[in-house]
């Protein structure tokens, strides 16, 4: 336990997350009092310095989401420095699956992201229209977003103290575990990769044609497949190794950290494809959502083109 | 239309303003008038957006200004108010043209348009002929037509001024008031906060506002 605490990235990361817990602790007692005594239209005295705090507070949470979002993409570096003491694994993916908490942690830091990026984006536009029409949606959001990240403290501490440094975890699951077939439906390789283009050309058109039912479901599919297809068939062209299916190692030195890139471009499409859906002021989103599947099915596609074309057989 | 409801003003426990109401009518030139401490500038202040009432409506145009964000204030301001101070606040490294074209820096316009703009206020404030010249060379009446001009580059709907008079001598007070008269000729609200009786005696003025003590007399 000791030793995981000690590691400098995770009492930075730790330590920073208590700050930000700390700041945004105090700022939800100002957004829950803002929101019980805010009276659009009045022009008390109450009511104008309540107009004043509530910029303040949104200067806060903007800054203190900002620093989240940062933190996400450092966890995911500390968690790949932790695998070096964790006996077993090979890469964060080893240290995520060291003990319970682990995925459920990454689940909601990625919920967490998503959500601060529609906050800052939905602040943005709040304040840049003179009635200010978000308002009282971007404090509720805040309110969820809270609670998001007092849990996630609080799983992270579980994680990190109950990390195992004695006994070996399973990294690779896939080399060490059954034969069974982890791709959902029981698809092989080849129906999951022809789906994988079939759903983002569903996305596509569906964005295209700004129907936004269809890209709604569309999108969760691709994003769902997506997670498969990186994992169980392009990952082993990232890698060039049939056995080594794994989300993680790409997000190492060794693989150029194309991993970054490649989340980043998945959750810049979720990001924008969510604004689209959500928000009125965000139709423009949907050049940029198609944008950005199509830079993540790219990178993909070319680790498999390069292999191909320079080895001439398949993995 | 500028309209003041109720408006207060408390600077911890001390009221500057207390609850002022008045309508001010579009093309009009308002004095107010009172004695130093009464509120005259805290009172343009606030219908310049640069400071909020503690309470009360100010209304310009049918918004309430002061429930605005700062993005929509600072707009306000840029797009509706020009100032005109007793300090002349003008940038002694810059030459007057700069100093005039200040206000525009951050506007969408072209070059061409910025031009235009500058040089229609400079030739409206008569100093045209100082563009050139660094401000630190101008006399007091000269800066204050920078300021003038300044105040006029965006073209705003109402113009307020502090004691405008107050560091000028009779020949360049009546300068300023020739082209405040025109100003007011053209449309434009102004309010003018001052003691000089050289302003508030005028027959063209439209309405005279005392204030004593934070209140409308």
């Amino acid at each position: 336990m000791s030793s995981i605490l000690l590691s400098p990235e995770i009492s930075v990361e730790l330590f920073l997350e208590f700050l930000l817990l700390f700041v945004l602790s105090f700022t939800l007692l100002q957004a829950i009092y803002i929101l019980k005594y805010y009276k659009k239209g009045t022009t008390t005295e109450l009511q104008y310095s309540l107009e004043k705090k509530s910029y303040l507070v949104g200067v806060v949470i903007g800054i203190s989401l900002i620093i989240k979002i940062v933190l996400v993409a450092f966890f995911a570096y500390s968690l790949d420095e932790l695998s070096v003491i964790v006996p077993g694994a090979m890469c964060a993916a080893g240290v995520v699956s060291s003990n319970l908490y682990g995925e459920p942690l990454l689940l909601l830091k990625l919920l967490i992201l998503l959500l601060a990026s529609l906050w800052l984006l939905l602040n943005r536009a709040d304040v840049h229209v003179a009635d200010a029409p978000y308002f009282k949606k971007k404090l509720y959001l805040f309110i969820v977003l809270y609670i998001l990240i007092l849990l996630e403290f609080f799983t992270s501490v579980n994680f990190l103290t109950l990390i195992e440094t004695q006994n070996p975890v399973l990294c690779c699951s896939v080399i060490y575990t059954d034969s069974s077939n982890p791709i959902p439906f029981n698809m092989s390789n080849f129906q999951l990769i022809i789906l994988f283009y079939m759903l983002y050309f569903v996305v596509f058109l569906s964005a295209i044609y700004k129907n936004k039912k269809l890209l709604f479901i569309s999108s969760i599919l691709f994003v769902y497949i997506s997670y498969y297809a990186l994992v169980y068939f392009f990952s082993t062209y990232i890698y060039e190794l049939p056995t080594h299916k794994c989300p993680f190692g790409m997000l190492q030195k060794e693989y150029y950290y194309v991993g970054y890139f490649i989340y980043s471009a998945l959750f810049l499409a979720i990001f924008y494809t969510s604004g689209f859906m959500l928000f009125k002021f965000m139709n423009y989103a949907y050049k940029r959502l198609i944008l950005f599947f199509t830079l993540f099915v790219l990178i993909l596609s070319s680790y498999f083109l390069i292999y191909i074309i320079s080895n001439g057989v398949l993995l | 239309m500028i309209k003041l409801q109720n408006v207060c003003k408390n600077f911890g426990k001390t009221t500057v303003l207390d609850d002022i109401s008045l309508e001010i009518v579009q093309g009009t030139c308002s004095v107010l008038s009172g004695v130093s401490g009464s509120g005259k500038s805290t009172l343009l202040s606030i219908l310049g957006a640069i400071m909020k009432p503690s309470s009360g409506l100010v209304e310009v145009d049918g918004l309430n200004i002061v429930s605005l964000n700062d993005f929509y204030l600072s707009k306000y301001r840029g797009d509706s108010i020009g100032f005109v101070t007793q300090a002349f606040h003008l940038f002694d490294e810059l030459d007057v043209r700069d100093n005039v074209v200040v206000p525009l820096l951050l506007s969408d316009f072209s070059q061409k348009e910025i031009q235009q703009k500058v040089d229609t206020a400079m030739g409206i404030a008569s100093i045209e002929h100082k563009a050139q010249s660094k401000v630190t060379t101008l006399s007091g009446g000269e800066k204050q037509r920078c300021m003038i001009a300044r105040a006029l580059v965006n073209n705003p709907k109402i113009i307020l001024c502090d004691e405008p008079t107050a560091n000028l001598d009779k020949e360049n007070s009546l300068k300023f008031i020739q082209i405040i008269k025109e100003l007011k000729e053209s449309g434009k609200t102004i309010m003018i906060a001052t003691h000089d009786p050289l302003i508030s005696e005028l027959e063209w003025i439209d309405n005279i506002i005392n204030i004593t003590e934070g209140k409308i007399e």
